[in-house]
């Protein structure tokens, strides 16, 4: 909020920048809940992501589809996207679970780079729609940071249900919170798909604040700084994932108007969360 | 109403089950008893869902359920208590026992609050309270002791309200007091619940069941009312023997031998609790020294400073006259430290021969003479560590701890879980460890084994030495035993 209401105070470039965090903060809460609720790294949000931002471009660009329902498209076609892939990922744990989400995830990535005609493949997709709320870039803002609160408040609606709180459960003993009764490969399918469908609602909104996006989108590149963001907000905590993801976007602006060595001032930052103990902490 | 029909199990060619039948009527309070390696714990699981039988069928209440997940088994009607406590160490009691409320009914209730039902939380509480944990509701569980775990265990099984209740050894571990606690109990049940229940303890066992059967080596010895089960010659055999008292009476000779280990005013606790109060104790070469002590008295936290896995806030550890007091847990293992710690600390996916060789150091004991001391590692070599049974897993920690070579080795409740004629081995293990020259310190809550094998015992409580003396001398002095004990 606070945010919010400084960038509108600022406006221009930063109002642009402020859009783009919330979009990433969005994408990164979904990631978030498997991350942080069912206790596995995901490599594969970045299809999620891509595949949302890919399905809203097109039905806007080539269908005319209004822009709610290209968002519900991008949302929807994610899940689809995660409902495969889900089922078989959960079968594994750790390692094998990293690299299966992170197969899957370029698999989504080389097909639609293949599908020229439909994607434009490596060209990439341009002359993407604005939402025709964000024709004021700080109407823009607002409307996406709305989006992003009630996403917020609805993952943490969803994980204080019995639905929720089991699969926090079932990550600290499994065992256990099967043989109390919750189904939990079914319940963490449940919200493997969820968590896909938050993260391709954020690359639905962000193909049209950035009206360009291409397959690397799609690439385990977005997963990984989806992932980075998580880790800096404490990876254990949904709210914190997204000021990962807002702290990370300004900074990122802020260092790349002053140097060409983001990637540099990144891994610094990243060491320091790893080994200051910020991730071993508890639960807030 | 269970019945087992056939049941076998075999894993890595042994079997763990052999041909079991049993029928439990509605109501009755069934316990199943049995030495370690007898398949008590397989059965159990294998009804709760979680082992699928190599064999046989399963049916209860009315239906085949047979190979059923255990979270459906759950929905069902039925409870576990595992043998090992397997909680969750992040969530409040009062949230881990609402979780077990309100999983018979997940299905109905996954999109409510967990916390939205009263009549949840009530019996989420009323559990809490009938366990004596009412007061720690609000304590994460990861803060309980060894012995409240178990308790909160029980909280959540009763919090699921079941109709049929395993019970996985719910005694294992408890001291008298808190086995008073529990026993309890488990007589004031509901009578419409069905339990079926493994347990050490013929005693309690004899007290609570209406029907027995006794399991050895995977099959049914013998099954009935409970005066014809301790009747039974088998029954006799299998439990020949049980007292511990006077395994061993050892010459006092060496008393004045030179010490290997000497800890001088040590304190040590968890955070801001200081459990382990300014303890100063020597033990000689050769010699066995027992902290004897309930659960909570300290006894870990002493052992866990003197090996340095926690800090201590004050004091000194010297091994064989080398101040240790501020060496990391490496530097202590290489001068000659070496713990057995509680629960066993095997690791998965090991068998048994690399579960010994990983931490092997030079000297005395090798594969060889510890094969020689437990002959059934050697036919389990190839093994995984972890399907050996909870005795057996005691005997592989205490032959993994020997093969480091210590000078000193520390053991942190050795007789945990174990039965009667496991326990007798367990004493005749560490008498011969002693003579050997073995020096050892034995953290024990169990008087009969401790005053069996110890030269010397100090007595804990709240952290502090009570008591210390010859073990011979607390032999002889039944009031003093009890009294130190808390009887």
């Amino acid at each position: 909020m606070v945010v919010t209401i400084a960038a509108l105070v600022i406006g221009g470039r930063t109002v642009f920048v402020a859009t783009q965090a919330a979009i990433l903060g969005i994408g990164a809460l979904g990631l978030a809940l498997v991350v942080a609720r069912v206790g596995l790294i995901s490599l594969g949000h970045g299809a999620f992501f891509g595949i949302g931002a890919y399905t809203s471009a097109l039905m806007a660009r080539d269908l005319g589809t209004p822009s709610v329902l290209g968002l519900a498209g991008g949302v929807g076609a994610a899940m689809a996207y995660g409902a495969f892939v889900g089922p078989l990922a959960l079968r594994t744990r750790g390692l094998a679970f990293v690299m299966v989400t992170l197969a899957f995830g370029e698999l989504a990535r080389v097909a639609l780079q293949q599908s020229v005609g439909l994607t434009g493949g490596d060209t990439g997709l341009s002359g993407i729609p604005r939402q025709p709320w964000a024709e004021d870039p700080r109407v823009g803002l607002v409307v996406t940071a709305a989006v992003l609160l009630a996403t917020l408040e609805g993952a943490r609606w969803l994980m204080a249900t019995t639905f929720g709180r089991s699969i926090d459960a079932a990550r600290q003993d499994e065992s256990k919170a099967s043989s109390l009764g919750y189904p939990v490969a079914r319940w963490r399918t449940i919200l493997f798909v969820i968590s896909a469908g938050v993260t391709g609602l954020a690359g639905a909104l962000f193909a049209h604040h950035t009206s360009f996006i291409s397959p690397e989108l799609l690439s385990w590149l977005t997963s990984g700084e989806l992932l980075v963001m998580v880790l800096v907000g404490g990876a254990l905590s949904l709210a914190g994932a997204v000021m990962g993801a807002i702290g990370l976007t300004f900074a990122e602006d802020l260092v790349t108007s002053r140097t060409d060595h983001w990637e540099l001032v990144l891994g610094a930052l990243l060491m320091l969360v790893v080994l200051s103990g910020w991730l071993r902490r508890g639960r807030p | 109403m269970i019945e087992l029909d056939g049941l076998s199990k075999r894993y890595a060619g042994v079997d763990a089950l052999h041909d079991v039948s049993l029928r439990i009527p509605a109501g009755e309070r069934h316990a199943i008893i049995g030495p370690n390696g007898a398949g008590k714990s397989t059965l159990l699981a294998i009804v709760a869902g979680s082992v699928r039988p190599t064999s046989g069928r399963v049916r209860l209440l009315g239906q085949e359920v047979t190979g059923w997940s255990p979270d459906r088994m759950a929905r069902l009607g039925v409870a576990r208590t595992a043998q090992r406590s397997t909680l969750f160490p992040e969530e409040t009691l009062l949230d881990a026992c609402l979780l077990a409320a309100a999983g018979r009914s997940s299905g109905a209730r996954a999109w409510q609050r967990l916390d939205g039902d009263a009549r949840l939380v009530a019996a989420a509480q009323a559990a809490l309270e009938s366990t004596g944990l009412a007061d720690r509701a609000g304590d994460r569980a990861a803060d309980l002791s060894h012995g409240e775990a178990r308790q909160l265990e029980i909280a959540m099984a009763l919090a699921q309200r079941p109709r049929v209740l395993l019970a996985d050894e719910p005694l294992a571990g408890l001291a008298d007091s808190e086995r008073g606690t529990i026993a309890q109990l488990l007589h004031d049940l509901d009578r419409q619940m069905t339990v079926l229940l493994v347990e050490h303890d013929l005693a309690f066992a004899l007290g609570i069941a209406d029907m027995m059967t006794v399991l050895d080596l995977g099959r049914v010895v013998v099954s009935g009312h409970p005066d014809h089960v301790r009747a039974s010659d088998e029954v006799q055999r299998l439990y020949v023997g049980q007292a511990t008292d006077g395994l061993a009476d050892r010459p006092h000779d060496g008393a004045d031998s030179p010490l290997a280990l000497s800890v001088e005013g040590l304190s040590a606790g968890y955070g801001a609790a200081r459990v382990v109060h300014e303890v100063s104790l020597a033990v000689g070469e050769g010699r066995v020294l027992a902290l004897l002590g309930r659960n909570g008295m300290g006894k870990t936290t002493l052992l866990r400073a003197i090996m340095g896995t926690i800090e201590a806030t004050g004091g000194t550890v010297r091994l064989a006259g080398q101040d240790l007091s501020a060496a990391s847990t490496t530097e202590r293992a290489r001068a000659g430290l070496s713990l057995v710690p509680q629960g066993r600390g095997i690791l998965s996916g090991l068998d048994v021969e690399e579960q010994l060789t990983v931490g092997q150091g030079p000297g005395d004991w090798t594969l060889e003479s510890v094969y020689a001391l437990f002959p059934f590692l050697r036919e389990r070599r190839r093994q995984e560590a972890t399907t050996l049974s909870g005795g057996e897993q005691g005997m592989l920690a205490i032959a993994r701890g020997l093969l480091r070579n210590p000078g000193v080795l520390l053991m942190d409740e050795p007789s945990e879980g174990l039965a009667p004629r496991v326990l007798e081995q367990l004493g005749e293990v560490i008498i011969d460890l002693a003579e050997r020259g073995q020096t050892i310190v034995l953290a024990e809550q169990n008087v009969g084994l401790t005053l069996g094998v110890a030269d010397e015992v100090v007595v804990l409580e709240q952290g502090r030495i009570v008591h210390r003396g010859s073990a011979r001398a607390l032999r002889a002095d039944a009031a003093l035993k009890r009294q130190l004990m808390g009887l």
